[in-house]
């Protein structure tokens, strides 16, 4: 099988995965990423240091696929999952901004109701 | 104008952002209006966040002051205001702006249609017959086409799509409330009731030149501006506005 990447360059991806992954586990520990966004990174950085160690799997799924330089299919499936999730980060921030904006409302009918049953000491807030 | 005595209870929502050299005196016109005709009106001054005395001017008057917690933008704003006449009874609402370039007199000729059963939604439009302030040729020419766009899109005539000065029966409050839109709200709202088939009617008013600042579209940005709102009068039409969970959406009966 034709040597895909010079040995370095696995050593450092092996290297950069491993450090994606301990780096999400720290951060599920800390409670700071939230469980449906940590699986998709979990996932992600599985896959990035099973085809660091697995070379020859890039290779085989190319010629599955016809694709001449192996290479182009990982930046092709890569840019395929960045622009999907880039999609998702952006309906969920849509319904953030939704749901901030009804929060926000709400704080103002409950304080005008508030300001309204004690008019003598109105809140300052 | 018809003189009868209308029990219904009406809200005047007044959208406010740093409006201090206006807001007391719009408030003022508009309870004098509203006496006048015989109209149970309550004001409600929606205060977006101002950072002048809006909100100090605005509790000095008689009418019900909501101060949201930080700015929410001209759409945030008016949906707050229609919110609260939702939730309070009210059974028609209408938008005047705070800047003073809406007139409270025509408050009872902008309901009429609304009284009579004839339309769900009432537009105020000062381009009818020539009436009164008629503003710029840039700001005539798109407003003309956005008329083009909702005329072409929903087969509504308005002469202006643009006018914020409008009046809603309840139903068509329940319907909006929640998904008015934040950018370009009057022509996209238009858009999203013409949809529902919210039976839109116009009513001829004579607007006066703004009292305050000049209008923030010019130039470039009015390149922008018209991109932008055809965007959201387009995703408006086919349904993409976004609306929160499915069951908070409410269709017209």
């Amino acid at each position: 099988m034709t040597q895909l990447l010079p040995f370095r360059i696995q050593i450092l991806s092996v290297v950069v995965s491993i450090a994606l992954l301990l780096f999400v586990a720290r951060l599920i520990r800390k409670g700071r990423l939230r469980e449906e966004y940590a699986l998709l990174w979990l996932i992600s950085a599985a896959l990035l240091i099973l085809f660091s160690f697995w070379r020859e799997g890039l290779q085989f799924f190319a010629d599955l696929l016809g694709v001449y330089y192996p290479p182009s299919l990982m930046f092709m499936g890569a840019i395929f999952v960045i622009v999907v999730f880039l999609v998702h980060l952006s309906v969920v921030i849509s319904k953030l901004q939704y749901q901030q904006r009804i929060l926000a409302q709400e704080i103002a009918m409950m304080r005008a109701t508030l300001e309204k049953m004690t008019p003598q000491d109105t809140p300052s807030a | 104008m018809t003189p009868n005595p209308s029990p219904m209870k009406i809200a005047v929502v007044i959208p406010a952002f740093n409006e201090e050299a206006s807001i007391a005196a719009v408030v003022e016109e508009v309870r004098k209006s509203a006496a006048a005709a015989h109209l149970d009106a309550g004001i409600i001054v929606v205060n977006d966040g101002s950072t002048d005395a809006t909100a100090a001017r605005a509790a000095r008057v008689q009418c019900i002051l909501l101060n949201c917690p930080y700015n929410l933008g001209i759409g945030g704003a008016v949906s707050l205001g229609l919110s609260y006449a939702y939730q309070n009874g009210y059974e028609i609402a209408i938008q005047v702006d705070a800047d003073g370039q809406h007139p409270p007199s025509e408050i009872p000729a902008l309901i009429e249609p609304i009284l009579l059963g004839r339309a769900d939604v009432v537009i105020g439009s000062r381009f009818l017959s020539n009436v009164g302030y008629q503003s710029t040729l840039l700001r005539r020419l798109g407003i003309a086409y956005l008329n083009a766009l909702l005329r072409w899109l929903t087969g509504v005539r308005v002469a202006d799509s643009t006018s914020g000065f409008r009046a809603f029966n309840r139903n068509a409050v329940a319907f909006i409330k929640d998904i008015y839109p934040d950018d370009f709200p009057e022509t996209v709202s238009n858009v999203m009731f013409a949809r529902n088939h919210f039976r839109i009617a116009e009513v001829q008013v004579h607007m006066s030149q703004r009292t305050g600042g000049r209008s923030s579209i010019r130039g470039a940005k009015a390149v922008y501006y018209v991109l932008k709102v055809t965007l959201g009068i387009v995703f408006a039409f086919i349904g993409m506005k976004y609306r929160g969970d499915r069951h908070d959406t409410i269709t017209a009966v």
